[in-house]
């Protein structure tokens, strides 16, 4: 075993309800960072592709982002030690204690712009959900700055959180199928649908743009940081 | 690792060729004629794009697909084929070399048996013909020159989980040399998973490296990780593989100390995810890049190439390792 005796929390949630901010090995080539919250988590991402984007950091090839973790990916299976200790060093004081101002480093990445049709399925029935008109439903989708916050269930498909959230149920029953580009919201999020597959949330429009594509460099269009705004486009 | 039997895969002391080799040329180099149960172009898969949501993907046995690339004088990175259970029948359209590592399998060439596991020069309009594999589950296939595909993110391979890569290989399909320059064989000290395998998975151990969330089981559960055997289910493909334990299946699951759910978080092919029931599922190349279950142990990768021979019904063990990298496992900043 690799656990250094004593150093172990029983409960690594913490009765506190302050979870720790720390580091563990993920098998032999990648350290999972721990933030213990989605705030701090997003200021890391922020922090580390800042310093990816300005060549700091040679050894790490790859960033996953989770809920509260960032794992990164090293070069060199030998390197996990000498990279956590780095990492402890790099990470400052004020992520840690989650006191940096959430977007002090926004703008290293580019933005993306995703023109969409309004006319999903369940676009009347989210705007009834929301007590809003359709039209305003569409004006509070188009008008806010999304931030994607983290990359998962299927390659290029982006969680993004908005500005002025709201929340939105998930269908009760999945659909088997939702077709590629379709633009949707569920929880808090909202999301683009890179290629067709059965999901559970609800589509409020469509997208003609490929949000991966295999044939372009990079394939996808996102990953945790990069900011989207939607604009409305006639069919 | 277990010690390997006798066994053709064994192929410590190959002489190198001194043959100088010709480029061959890209183009058709073989007609399907049967797939067989799931046939694959694969590659070693990818070591970036994890932050875009690709899988590592790439063959499950690699050391055996660089082995039958080093045989046929491919780069060990050229694409081949990863068959599941063997199966394939293939007309030669082009002179080549081919050769078939992993799992040990006949191979008939024009109805000649061949031996598996050497450098086959086979000639235009051979019929080649791959029986199933008498142990272990996948046959390797290198293809003088590699096989072309379209490259995403450094690898072509296919994840047919994921729809990413080049649809399962169907009846009628040509595969295309990708031409790359190949070179005299080579001799290579590999160790090999069908070889781990063969003769039966009795007294198989993998070595488990600490999981990030291994803290989240209790010292009981962590310690019958280790204890007892588990056998293969059923239930994997190259996602997953879900573990049941092989004395009261019903009943053996792993206890958690931390009983809140866990947010999702980043996984790696060998990741041991221990769902609410208790009973394991190790990823494999084509995992899903975050999982929201603790992961109690990562394989060590040494080992994972057994994943990918094993088959159900086999059994296995875990032993711990510990990393040499590593001198303290955990830092807590706050």
């Amino acid at each position: 075993m690799t656990s250094v005796p004593g150093e172990w929390t029983d409960d690594p949630v913490g009765g506190s309800g302050i979870r720790p901010f720390e580091l563990r090995p993920l098998g032999g080539s990648a350290v999972l960072v721990d933030c213990g919250s989605p705030v701090r988590r997003r200021q890391l991402v922020a922090l580390l592709e800042a310093e990816l984007v300005g060549g700091r950091l040679p050894d790490v090839i790859d960033l996953v982002v989770g809920v509260q973790t960032v794992a990164v990916f090293l070069t060199s299976p030998v390197e996990v030690s000498a990279a956590m200790a780095a990492l402890t060093s790099l990470i400052p004081r004020s992520v840690v204690t989650g006191s940096t101002v959430p977007g002090a480093v926004a703008g290293v990445t580019s933005d993306v712009v995703v023109p969409v049709v309004y006319d999903g399925d369940d676009l009347v029935e989210v705007a009834d959900l929301l007590g809003l008109g359709v039209r305003d439903l569409v004006d509070w989708h188009t008008s806010q700055v999304w931030t994607c916050d983290l990359v998962g269930f299927l390659p290029g498909f982006g969680y993004l959180v908005g500005e002025h959230p709201r929340s939105v149920p998930r269908r009760t029953a999945p659909r088997t199928r939702i077709p590629a580009g379709s633009v949707a919201l569920a929880g808090e999020w909202s999301g683009v649908y890179p290629g067709a597959s059965p999901g559970g949330w609800q589509v409020i429009g469509r997208t003609a743009l490929a949000m991966f594509d295999p044939h372009r460099q990079p394939p996808a269009l996102l990953h945790a940081g990069v900011r989207v705004r939607f604009v409305e486009v006639s069919a | 690792m277990n010690p390997l039997p006798v066994d053709p895969c064994h192929v410590d002391s190959l002489p190198v060729d001194p043959r100088p080799v010709d480029p061959l040329p890209a183009g058709p180099v073989l007609r399907v004629l049967e797939p067989g149960p799931l046939c694959l172009l694969q590659d070693l898969g990818r070591r970036t794009g994890l932050g875009m949501g690709l899988p590592r993907a790439g063959a499950l046995d690699r050391a055996s697909l660089r082995l039958a690339n080093r045989l046929v004088g491919n780069p060990e990175t050229a694409a081949g084929l990863e068959l599941l259970g063997g199966g394939l029948v293939v007309q030669v359209m082009a002179d080549t070399v081919l050769a078939f590592c992993g799992a040990p399998a006949p191979v008939l060439v024009d109805g000649r048996p061949e031996p598996s596991h050497t450098a086959l020069p086979v000639r235009a309009g051979a019929q080649v013909r791959v029986g199933r594999p008498s142990h272990g589950l996948r046959v390797l296939l290198g293809v003088a020159g590699g096989l072309a595909g379209d490259l995403l993110v450094g690898s072509v391979s296919s994840s047919p989980t994921a729809g990413l890569g080049r649809a399962p290989v169907r009846t009628g399909d040509v595969l295309d040399s990708a031409g790359l320059p190949t070179g005299p064989w080579t001799a290579t000290d590999l160790g090999l998973a069908a070889a781990a395998v063969g003769g039966g998975s009795d007294g198989l151990v993998l070595g488990v490296f600490a999981g990030p969330r291994d803290d989240w089981f209790t010292p009981a559960a962590r310690a019958l990780f280790v204890a007892t055997p588990w056998l293969v289910s059923p239930e994997c493909d190259r996602v997953g593989m879900r573990l049941q334990a092989r004395h009261h299946p019903a009943r053996v699951g792993l206890e958690r100390l931390v009983t809140g759910e866990l947010p999702s978080e980043a996984v790696i092919p060998g990741s041991v995810q221990v769902p609410p029931d208790g009973r394991p599922v190790v990823f494999l190349a084509d995992h899903p890049t975050t999982g929201g279950y603790p992961v109690i142990g990562v394989v060590d990768p040494a080992d994972l190439d057994v994943l990918g021979q094993v088959r159900p019904g086999d059994e296995l063990r875990f032993e711990w390792r510990i990393n040499p990298g590593l001198t303290k496992c955990r830092r807590v900043l706050l």
